[in-house]
């Protein structure tokens, strides 16, 4: 029997489609990159489109099609967290049931209205789809496996190992008790947006003191075995804009407002955040080692975007190997999904590989004719020649908007829709800002390494081929590369091999013979508030509503200013 | 055809203003009643439903079920 399946994950944030083609991923995407809305909860239409049309199927091809959760019992979680919270969950109850009821509970229907699809529909539990989006695309035969987020179904955290293809999840933590949605909480009440602003809080941490660590702790029951309790009387998850109650504001002081002036207190509050989640995750892996006794992990879940965590992990525990898929958070529940029907349930051998260049890429034609339209000239290089002009614009100060073959899966940009600056001048980071991100200045940037140089300038034992370990700066290193350097001393490194990436791999290696360094800052290729950009269209517009100096799309090159 | 689009356009703006009227009518009817008269006799029976972790507990880790399904689990939407 031949196995087209797709995986889709949806209704949350970060809705997505995965296709994998008898057990080998053929395409994943994000639906925020096709309808431009950012974190996108809608039914990923565009995106299962894509998958489709990238392997020349229609929906009748399809075996099944694997949703990332159980809506029923995710549905009864929340009816009996709305009766818990009675009557406060009015208000939620009221913004809530019209989606569960439209389309949330009914997703076969969905699908067939959307797509014509009629064939069979699978569900699995949300930390499964997590646990499966980590292990069954890792390079690991035998690894421990802890995953955790906000919410699933029951589960906010869980734990177990995977052998061969099969998945086993031992242990849970059950709403309300969540680290995802303590950290949610404490970036609402630090005045970001909840599901979008954790990432600032990360980089908040790294200037302030942990100070109000034993405060936390002491409305957070944390046990030797990474297991915890929260005083629900602190918070408040049925709200519309913030998570936390009354009391927390008593105990922790006034909430800061969205856009006001950062205090000691706010960065020294996100730095006790900071502390208690890894103190946590590292308790909990340390037990889970003691369990498995594997020198391999396995992460999954939004929690594990947190780049400086994962490195503690690895730091700070007998773990040895660390894997964690681009899309850790919900997006990758769609990967996890099909994953685990084609490799646990159809037996179809794992390929050890994750290939995070899996979305959709438009052919040179498009992109000549969107670039005509819009009256900008350009000239196409070979590929040699592009590395080297490239590359030289960088050593120049210049930044450059790099926009290459397949799309990249997940939040962080690795290489093929990237903004790219010179990682040595120290101004570097406020003049991205100033031309393009308008970021705030607390956040740092990230630099792509060649793998093979990692070493040299990180204290790094793994690759990091996602962005998602944050390894200390190499003393010597620091003054080296300002511009990427975070105040801590770390660094959120991604490590570009040749065999993953080879064209991003080249263009590094061209600047490192310019330069000596064989690094390049690497951000996500988008403006404020906007998705990474996707197709030729959106890097175009994001070119001319900023001020980038450059703009590559393929081979094609355009200057700003040029005639 | 303009009389059958006319009549379609007056079914959907119909169907919309009933549902803004409808819908919050409902859904408050299922909250203070439905909710509410379960959360009575949940709190009269002092059920489990409504209580928190117990905080003397020496683990929080609680044993996990349904992560191994075969092709008829996940046929299951719960
Ligand atoms: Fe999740």
């Amino acid at each position: 029997m031949p196995a087209n399946i797709i995986g889709l994950s949806c209704h949350y944030h970060d809705s997505a489609a995965c296709l994998m083609q008898e057990g080998r991923l053929a395409a994943v995407a994000q639906e925020e990159r096709f309808n431009r809305r950012k974190n996108s909860p809608d039914f990923p239409l565009q995106a299962l489109n894509y998958c489709l049309q990238a392997a020349g199927l229609s929906v009748f091809d399809l075996d099944a099609v694997v949703f990332y959760e159980k809506p029923y019992l995710k549905f009864a979680r929340v009816l009996i967290s709305h009766l818990r919270a009675f009557p406060r969950s009015y208000g939620s109850f009221r913004r809530t049931m019209p989606s569960w009821l439209a389309d949330r509970l009914a997703l076969p229907l969905v699908l067939q209205r959307e797509t014509g699809f009629s064939g069979k529909t699978l569900f699995i539990k949300h930390h499964l789809a997590h646990a499966a989006s980590a292990f069954l695309v890792s390079p690991f035969e035998d690894a421990a496996i802890l995953t955790a987020d906000a919410v699933g179904e029951w589960a906010t955290m869980a734990r177990g190992r995977g052998q061969g293809s099969a998945i086993r999840l031992t242990h849970e933590i059950h709403f309300p008790d969540s680290l995802g949605l303590l950290y949610t909480a404490v970036t609402t009440f630090l005045g970001f947006e909840a599901h979008e602003g954790e990432g600032k809080v990360m980089g908040l941490a790294g200037f302030g003191r942990p100070i109000f660590l034993e405060k936390i702790k002491s409305i957070v029951a944390l046990r030797s075995d990474g297991s915890f309790a929260m005083d629900q009387s602190y918070f408040d998850f049925y709200s519309e804009d913030r998570m936390y109650s009354r009391r927390f504001v008593e105990f922790f002081g006034k909430p800061r407002e969205p856009g006001a002036e950062l205090e000691e207190r706010h960065y020294d509050l996100a730095a006790s955040l900071q502390a208690f989640i890894e103190e946590a995750i590292i308790l909990a892996a340390r037990d889970l080692h003691a369990q498995t006794k594997t020198p391999n992990l396995c992460l999954a879940g939004g929690l594990f975007l947190n780049c400086v965590m994962n490195q503690k992990i690895l730091e700070e525990t007998d773990f040895k190997n660390l894997f964690v898929q681009p899309a850790a958070g919900d997006a990758g529940g769609a990967l996890g999904a099909c994953a685990f029907v084609s490799h646990s349930l159809l037996n179809r051998p794992r390929d050890g590989r994750m290939d995070p260049y899996l979305g959709p890429e438009y052919p040179v034609s498009r992109a000549k004719r969107v670039l005509t339209n819009a009256n900008l000239a350009f000239r196409e290089l070979s590929d040699e020649e592009l590395y080297r002009s490239v590359a030289q614009k960088v050593v120049q100060g210049q930044v450059v908007g790099w926009c290459q073959g397949r799309m990249e899966l997940g939040p962080r940009a690795l290489g093929n829709r990237s903004i790219l600056g010179d990682p040595r001048n120290p101004a570097m980071k406020e003049i991205i800002n100033e031309k393009v991100k308008h970021r705030e200045p607390f956040r740092p940037f990230a630099p792509a390494v060649l793998e093979e140089n990692a070493a040299e300038y990180f204290h790094l034992t793994q690759s990091s081929p996602f962005m998602l370990l944050a390894p200390r700066v190499r003393q010597e290193k620091k003054s080296v590369i300002p511009a990427v350097t975070h105040v801590d001393g770390t660094a959120r490194v991604q490590t570009v091999s040749r065999g993953l990436n080879p064209r991003f791999w080249s263009l590094i290696h061209a600047f490192a013979d310019l330069t000596g360094l064989p690094m390049l800052i690497n951000t996500s290729f988008n403006l404020r508030g906007e998705p990474i950009v996707c197709t030729p269209e959106d890097a175009v517009s994001t070119f001319q509503r900023s001020r980038m100096d450059a703009l590559v799309l393929g081979n094609l090159v355009v200057e700003r200013g040029a005639p | 055809m303009p009389l059958i689009e006319n009549l379609r356009r007056m079914h959907r703006g119909l169907t919309a203003a009933l549902r803004r009227v409808l819908l919050p009518g409902c859904l408050f009817i299922a909250y203070f009643f439905g909710l509410g008269l379960t959360w009575i006799v949940v709190k009269l029976f002092k059920s489990r439903l409504l209580k928190p972790a117990d905080v003397r507990a020496r683990s929080f880790w609680h044993d996990a079920d349904g992560y191994e399904p075969d092709r008829e689990d996940c046929l299951r939407q719960s």
